[in-house]
């Protein structure tokens, strides 16, 4: 890795980061309506009390002098006030609901990736059979299943009907534990549903990319070689052809967190989960203008370091790739 | 590959440990009389009264602050930290008494002290709750300990349910805080029910009993109000004994007949002040034909809007924008002419109408006004199955007396905010499907109908709607403090209102509560304005022998 390509994908990251900024500043302006009838929910103000709720959210001030103060906030890690949530900081609000979302997105992914590796895998090794049609036939079902349809399911099923899941929140409200490992405990009792709807739901995307590349690898030449050489079959299956096909479900891997996150809106909403999907779109809903950017911002950060690690990855997972 | 192996087993453990967590029974003790209510939005005002403008707020602030006084759907007023008021004509001065026997939670009594302070602050930071009244409040005066005098600067006969939409906060608390809007009021003080335990935004609120209350102390040790974003897994809570009591069933009315089914919920749905209309742009020719507006109420299936899209939750409309549950104001006599025609011969009657204008239909079946206009016009409505419903069902009425309407849906903040209501809305569309769900006192409608100075928020300007009579007698019934007098004005309104057709009403519907009654039984079943009926309720919800 030279140190050349480095400074590249690093000036080229702060490059794509501000181009975010100044897009995540834009978009939640162009939209219809007002923070401030947002804010007061239809209470109607004189238009003195109305002016005093501008100046209070610097709506007043050109929009020029927002984007800067808002530039040179954000590089100091300040996001400023939420207007929904005023006078909270957007960062307290922020940092309160992205450890809930990537609780249940990252456990989630890691079971989209274990399933979706085995089933492929099993799949391409024997492409055209019975087997096979049938983990296809299942997969893109369940992946063509609105996911806000499997998560009511998952909750009537699992939540009202057997009683196994509480049925929503991400842990119960206002009770007393007696130590950490009850607390804990009531969390993963929450978060439950939430992660096996959204594994449930995704692990197809893994299985399809896994299958599809190993059939194509288990074509090459090293690997009738590995055979020949009377190498045995998981060791066949599994270390010279599923690592050398899983590049491309890694580079999707990296990605989709931030599609993740981004899309756990359905999930949160149906399981009323505190997370950070839920509250983009509510501060879509309220226009809370500080809180979209601090989260898009979020978001654009995520994706730039995701591809960052994912090329890092490549480096390790295949010896070819030099930088 | 031990490597390997030893990552596989970690990975099994995690995900064998997972599943076994999720199903194991929570080892807490429950305690015995906890009280769960659920919500299905989070409070934006966090735990600051002075924030508070949304219904949410109001749901979550008023266990522990108080107003001076409620206001019940039949338009009377229930006396809470104020015992009385009166008023003084000579000086233009309200005097409110409080009761003698209101305290904080921390043992100090509620004073004049502590009500001066309150609406002294709310007007100083232009705090949202202090508007209604900071217009016409000249000053505010200690009368004694127990009385606080508000002179004003000319009359305003709703002064007192106006005063009531302020919480009161103690004054040791918060005279040290400066802006009160720009305070997060990390722990709470009040005079109400319950102390605050912890607040989770976006999660919860738990609160605990207070043992000082000054009107008894609850039934209930613990109270948490418990934010869902998802209304039917509410409802299946309230099944489920997760939680005990939904304060509006707004939304859900589908399924209200199965929980209705449950030995252990009562469902309370009631008439409520909401009226669901048909608002018009009077901008757009040719709306301001009483006689195009007459057809297109005619022709407004309001039988079915009532069973089909409001799941029978509602009532024909009066026509005067009054629900017959505001006993005190309604005009009774206001009834829809339609209501004992068949619908066949009410659209006939409004094709004869339109006909009789001279307006005929074209070959594409819409009718065009004898200067050329075509009445082809879209409805707004905001993105609620019922309002949707509901909006087809008028579109394919008006389409057999040759009106043709396109149903356009909207995010409720880019409709009302961006379109018809606000600061900086595009006044771009023709008819709006609406619901208002009005305070009793008629000053609301007063503001709404005959703003002063006219704004864009207000329905009159918004809607492009003009009549000098009948906003003479607004103004005017604003500042009458016989009260005979004022209610001869209102209910003379609500007949011209009704005559004008103004909007086009559709229905009333009803607005309601769940509770379980397995552990409580409610004794306060008070006819309260919505957003205080989690705290009427529950105050008197005591517990089963």
């Amino acid at each position: 890795m030279s140190s050349r390509w480095l400074f590249r994908r690093l000036t080229s990251g702060v490059m794509v980061l501000f181009a975010a900024m100044i897009i995540n500043f834009a978009i939640p302006r162009a939209m219809p309506g007002d923070p401030v009838d947002s804010f007061t929910s239809g209470v109607k103000l004189t238009a003195e009390a109305r002016q005093a709720i501008v100046e209070r959210f610097g709506l007043d001030k050109p929009l020029w002098v927002q984007f800067a103060r808002y530039f040179v906030n954000t590089l100091k890690g300040d996001f400023g006030v939420s207007f929904y949530y005023f006078p909270k900081p957007v960062l307290n609000i922020m940092m309160q609901a992205l450890p809930w979302t990537l609780l249940i997105v990252v456990s989630a992914m890691i079971f989209q990736v274990i399933i979706g590796y085995f089933l492929g895998v099993a799949a391409a090794w024997r492409v055209g059979t019975r087997f096979d049609s049938i983990i296809q036939t299942v997969s893109i079902t369940v992946f063509s299943s609105p996911i806000f349809w499997v998560a009511m399911v998952f909750l009537y099923v699992f939540g009202f009907q057997l009683e196994w899941f509480p049925l929503g929140g991400n842990y119960t409200a206002g009770e007393s534990y007696p130590n950490t490992f009850a607390f804990l405990l009531d969390v993963m009792k929450h978060a439950a549903l939430p992660i096996a709807t959204l594994a449930f739901s995704r692990f197809a995307v893994y299985q399809v990319l896994m299958r599809n590349t190993m059939v194509g690898v288990l074509r090459e030449q090293y690997i009738v070689t590995a055979e020949a050489k009377g190498m045995g079959q998981f060791r066949v299956k599994h270390r010279h052809a599923a690592r050398n096909a899983m590049l491309p479900m890694i580079t999707f891997a990296g990605v989709s967190l931030t599609i993740q996150i981004g899309g756990s809106v359905f999930i949160e909403t149906v399981f009323s989960y505190p997370g950070i999907g839920k509250l983009i779109f509510d501060s879509v809903i309220s226009r809370d203008y500080p809180m979209l950017q601090g989260c898009f911002f979020l978001f654009s950060l995520l994706v730039i370091i995701g591809t960052i690690v994912v090329d890092f990855l490549y480096l390790f997972l295949d010896p070819r790739i030099k930088y | 590959m031990r490597k390997k192996r030893a990552l596989v087993a970690l990975g099994a453990i995690i995900f064998i440990l997972t599943f076994v967590m999720a199903f194991s029974p929570l080892s807490v003790a429950e305690a015995k009389t906890k009280y769960v209510v659920a919500w299905y939005a989070d409070p934006g005002a966090g735990m600051n009264p002075f924030l508070a403008r949304a219904h949410s707020d109001y749901i979550f602030i008023p266990w522990m602050y108080e107003p001076m006084n409620i206001e019940t759907w039949d338009g009377k007023l229930i006396p809470w930290l104020a015992k009385s008021w009166e008023y003084k004509a000579a000086t233009m001065e309200w005097i409110f008494h409080i009761d003698e026997r209101a305290r904080w939670s921390d043992g100090k009594p509620v004073t004049a002290e502590d009500v001066k302070f309150t609406f002294d602050v709310a007007h100083k930071y232009d705090a949202v709750v202090g508007n209604p009244t900071k217009k016409y409040v000249d000053a505010i005066t200690v009368v004694d300990e127990r009385s606080v005098a508000f002179k004003l600067n000319e009359t305003l006969a709703a002064f007192p349910s106006t005063v009531g939409q302020v919480l009161i906060v103690p004054k040791h608390r918060w005279s040290n805080v400066g802006d009160v809007t720009k305070y997060t009021n990390p722990e709470p003080l009040g005079s109400g029910p319950f102390k605050f335990k912890e607040f989770k935004q976006r999660t919860y609120l738990a609160l605990e009993k207070n043992e000082l209350y000054w009107q008894g102390p609850s039934d209930i040790d613990e109270l948490v109000v418990r934010v869902f974003s998802n209304m039917q897994a509410e409802i299946q809570a309230l099944q489920k004994g997760e939680v005990d009591f939904i304060p509006d069933l707004a939304g859900v009315e589908n399924l209200l007949r199965r929980l209705s089914a449950d030995k252990n919920v009562n469902v309370q749905m009631e008439m409520t002040n909401n009226t669901f209309y048909v608002a018009l742009n009077y901008r757009r020719e040719p709306l301001k034909n009483k006689q195009l507006r007459q057809a297109l109420d005619y022709a407004a299936p309001k039988e079915r809007i009532v069973t089909i899209a409001l799941a029978g939750y509602g009532d024909l409309p009066l026509m005067g924008y009054f629900a017959p549950v505001v006993k005190k104001w309604v005009n009774p006599t206001v009834t829809w002419e339609g209501r004992k025609m068949e619908e066949e011969v009410r659209i006939n009657k409004a094709n004869e109408i339109l006909d009789n204008l001279g307006w005929k239909k074209g070959s594409d079946g819409i009718r065009v006004t004898s200067d050329g206009t075509k009445l082809e016009y879209r409805i707004k409505c905001m993105s609620d199955p019922a309002f949707i419903r509901t909006a087809e069902m008028v579109k394919d009425n008006w389409a057999k007396i040759g009106v043709k309407l396109t149903v356009q849906v909207h995010d409720r903040r880019t409709l009302y905010g961006g379109i018809v209501f606000g600061g900086k809305s595009t006044k771009d569309w023709d008819f709006l499907l609406h619901r208002s769900v009005l305070r009793p006192d008629p000053d609301h409608i007063a503001r709404e109908y005959a703003p002063e100075p006219p704004q864009s928020w207000y329905n009159a300007t918004a809607f492009g709607w003009e009549n000098d009579e009948m906003q003479t007698i607004l103004k005017k019934s604003r500042r009458e403090m016989d009260e005979t007098k004022r209610i001869m004005m209102i209910k003379k309104f609500q007949e011209m209102f009704a005559d004008e057709l103004v909007v086009i009403p559709l229905a009333h519907k009803h607005m309601g509560y769940a509770y379980r009654t397995d552990r409580f039984v409610n004794t306060n079943e008070f006819d309260v304005y919505t957003s205080l009926i989690p705290l009427v309720n529950v105050v008197g919800m005591k517990l089963k022998k």
